[in-house]
């Protein structure tokens, strides 16, 4: 049986990458790792699942940008994208204020990366990917955290800069390594996905 | 998604309500992002909406340009009045999509800067008049 991929960055509406009772294969600390999904369950974009990172960092504005300094928090912690142990979230994010989210995960690897650069998510982001495809990310388990970094795009100091997601919440059972082989050779169906940057 | 032109995001202009004053150089309606690295892009802005009142006894004429830059301002777009006692507003179709650039390598020298506003008439500005802009920030 061939491998499937999945569909994980399309344009649409977010959906979930598998179904409950699928396999899912997925990148996390820096290898393969084969689970069966056993529930899956919504996160809709609401008023908990927005943060506002001035608040949340401790600070009381985002400096303005000049040629000299770029306005920027510093990378914290969000709390509430935290999950247990064999749980996965699957998320898509935008900002609500004028702002650019630089993702990091785990705190020490940068997302959405080139050779040189670390691109963001900003209001830009969604005039033309409207769906926010393309900040789609995934937090694995504990203590491989989203950490978010916020820079100001604007000469002038922001007082708030919020940032909404939205999306799935898997509890997975890790299946034993002989499944897992059988899965690496292409004989049993898995979908695939990145979980971390590194 | 079908849409491939130039879109950008609207906001006010982030001066927020300007009263103009007397000054020669003109008051700031919407400062530019600078660039801050060589070699990435940074954001024009097109004035999309123009909101202005003022009840100084007489009609004003209001001159938008910008004057980074340049050793003082200059006008880009056509004049326009504001009516004494009368609110006034001009919107996307009346208004040439003159865009505005802070990156110094991209325009003619005397055509780059931040959104600038005098009413009354260049070199004898009268104060009073309330305006407010909303751009279209692209990039």
């Amino acid at each position: 049986m061939s491998r499937e991929v999945a569909n994980i960055y399309d344009p649409g509406p977010i959906s979930p990458v598998a179904q409950i009772k699928e396999n899912l294969s997925i990148w996390t600390l820096q290898k393969w790792q084969h689970y069966r999904i056993e529930k899956c369950e919504p996160l809709p974009l609401s008023r908990p699942m927005i943060v506002e990172a001035i608040t949340a960092s401790g600070a009381t504005t985002l400096a303005a940008s000049t040629a000299a300094v770029v306005g920027t928090i510093q990378k914290f912690l969000v709390t509430f994208l935290q999950v247990q142990a064999d749980d996965l979230v699957h998320l898509r994010w935008q900002p609500l204020d004028d702002v650019e989210g630089v993702l990091w995960e785990p705190s020490g690897t940068g997302r959405y990366t080139s050779l040189s650069v670390q691109a963001r998510v900003s209001l830009m982001t969604a005039l033309r990917d409207p769906y926010a495809a393309t900040s789609t990310f995934f937090v694995m388990g504990r203590d491989r955290d989203m950490n978010l970094e916020v820079r100001n795009p604007n000469p002038v100091a922001i007082a708030s800069a919020r940032f909404a997601f939205w999306g799935y919440r898997y509890t997975l059972e890790p299946l034993d390594k002989l499944i897992g082989k059988s899965i690496e050779d292409g004989k049993i169906a898995s979908t695939w996905l990145p979980a971390e940057g590194h | 998604m079908d849409n491939i032109t130039r879109i950008g995001i609207r906001k006010a202009g982030n001066a927020g309500l300007v009263t103009t004053t007397a000054a020669a150089v003109g008051d700031t309606l919407h400062t530019l992002p600078v660039r801050l690295a060589v070699g990435q892009g940074t954001r024009t802005a097109i004035i999309r909406k123009i909101m202005a009142y003022q009840n100084t006894g007489a009609n004003q004429a209001l001159f938008i340009g910008t004057r980074t830059n340049v050793p003082g301002f200059v006008q880009v777009l056509p004049t326009l009045i504001a009516i004494n006692g009368v609110e006034t507003i001009w919107q996307e179709l009346e208004i040439p999509a003159f865009e505005f650039t802070n990156d110094t390598t991209a325009g003619a020298a005397g055509r780059t800067g931040d959104i600038c506003v005098i009413a009354g008439a260049i070199g004898v500005p009268v104060a009073g008049t309330l305006i407010m802009i909303e751009v279209e920030e692209i990039g």
